[in-house]
């Protein structure tokens, strides 16, 4: 018996993206076009995180993070929303290789998390909510990933969903 | 298999009903989003310093008349010690606001009340524990300040707050910057080194907290504090109160 794999992990890897857009986008706008404030409050946050060296890669004067969280967005929103019409693209098996593209930005965030945890000493809101949407756009890659290959293996045997329901 | 098939439309067309309400949803934040990215960019432009010395790409410092010095509490001021009004500026150099206000009413404060010795204007060092590079920062203009040149160093640190600021060893911009103004290079990037001034900075940061300083820029007016937007306002209250 053979079911459709559900949506929604594939909806939300394209809600979490496009929310991780607006937030880089903000990032990158904050950055550009600083907020003109009166005060630097002590012991606040403010603006330390942005404008430290760490903002950029490679640290110290390269691309701004936020504009690589940008274009990383763009792109798992732009894969979202194909993976919610097609499961191939020629011999690509989407939700595989979206896992491992997920797990690649996994990792960016662990870096950034590290980044403001031991070296600027410092956590930025809108940094910590795009790495909790990048987490959340991972676990939905697995929960897709899997239920993929749960459908592809029910489709290529039958006989195995038998062995798999039996143990 | 036919009601298989059936059952397979079934799903396809619950599918796609769902997909329908769900684009209709991103497209909404999406919509929402873009707003609120838009409104920040036109409340933020709508605050920008319009015109001003904002530009920083020049090391051209307008000539200050008034007198300078440093007072008995080591720090540097300018204006005439005399003058009816005593204003403290409690600063860092890396912190946007202050140099927004550097960049912006500095300029008219000078004109108005320094060099027509109505106010002493003197700079308070605070660093700011967030900000990696104010004490370096505040060294460096302590190391021009014993050649002569604080108050130069002092503008051309918050002229270019933005380009020091995000690097990783802002020293030798700064030696960079000691060279425009026509230091003495190696004493200068000696003192910086050594941390000569680092004591007077961090006692400086010491004295701020204890005054009970909450962010900077913050001003001293007489015993007043006021914020850059406060200032010319206390200025002229304090003024009034003295008669002037």
């Amino acid at each position: 018996m053979y079911s459709e794999r559900s949506l929604y992990p594939r909806m939300a890897v394209s809600l979490f993206a496009l929310l991780g857009l607006l937030v880089s986008s903000y990032l990158a706008l904050t950055r550009f076009f600083p907020s003109v404030s009166l005060v630097c409050l002590v012991g606040s946050g403010c603006d330390i995180v942005q404008r430290s060296p760490w903002s950029t890669i490679p640290p110290g004067g390269g691309i701004p993070i936020s504009v690589i969280g940008i274009v990383g967005y763009v792109f798992l929103l732009g894969w979202g929303l194909l993976a919610l019409q097609t499961d191939h693209i020629g011999g690509l098996a989407l939700p595989f290789w979206f896992l491992i593209i997920t797990s690649v930005g996994l990792i960016f965030s662990i870096y950034l998390f590290l980044v403001q945890r031991f070296m600027i000493q410092a956590f930025c809101t809108w940094c910590v909510i795009s790495g909790i949407l990048m987490i959340g756009i991972w676990i939905a890659a697995l929960f897709d990933w899997r239920a993929w290959q749960r459908m592809t293996q029910h489709r290529a045997s039958p006989a195995m969903e038998a062995t798999q329901r039996a143990s | 298999m036919s009601t298989q098939a059936q059952r397979g439309r079934k799903v396809d067309n619950k599918n796609a009903k769902t997909l329908r309400v769900f684009y209709i949803v991103l497209a909404a934040i999406a919509v929402v989003g873009v707003a609120l990215l838009i409104i920040y960019l036109v409340r933020n432009q709508g605050a920008a310093p319009t015109g001003g010395a904002a530009t920083g790409t020049t090391a051209q410092i307008s000539p200050l008349n008034a007198p300078t010095g440093m007072t008995p509490e080591g720090f540097y001021y300018k204006g005439d010690p005399e003058a009816p009004v005593r204003v403290i500026e409690y600063s860092d150099y890396q912190c946007p606001a202050c140099a927004q206000f550097h960049t912006v009413l500095a300029g008219q404060i000078d004109q108005e009340y320094v060099e027509t010795g109505k106010i002493q204007f003197v700079f308070h060092d605070f660093p700011l524990s967030m900000h990696q590079h104010a004490v370096i920062a505040a060294e460096a203009a302590r190391a021009a300040g014993s050649q002569g040149q604080f108050w130069q160093m002092n503008k051309l640190l918050f002229e270019r707050q933005r380009e020091w600021a995000g690097t990783l060893n802002p020293q030798q911009l700064f030696v960079r910057y000691a060279e425009e103004l026509g230091l003495d290079r190696d004493q200068f990037e000696q003192a910086l080194q050594n941390g000569t001034y680092r004591d007077q900075v961090r006692a400086a940061e010491q004295a701020a907290i204890q005054v009970g300083i909450g962010g900077t820029p913050t001003f001293m007016v007489e015993g007043r504090q006021v914020n850059a937007g406060q200032l010319v306002a206390a200025i002229e209250s304090a003024l009034a109160a003295k008669g002037q």
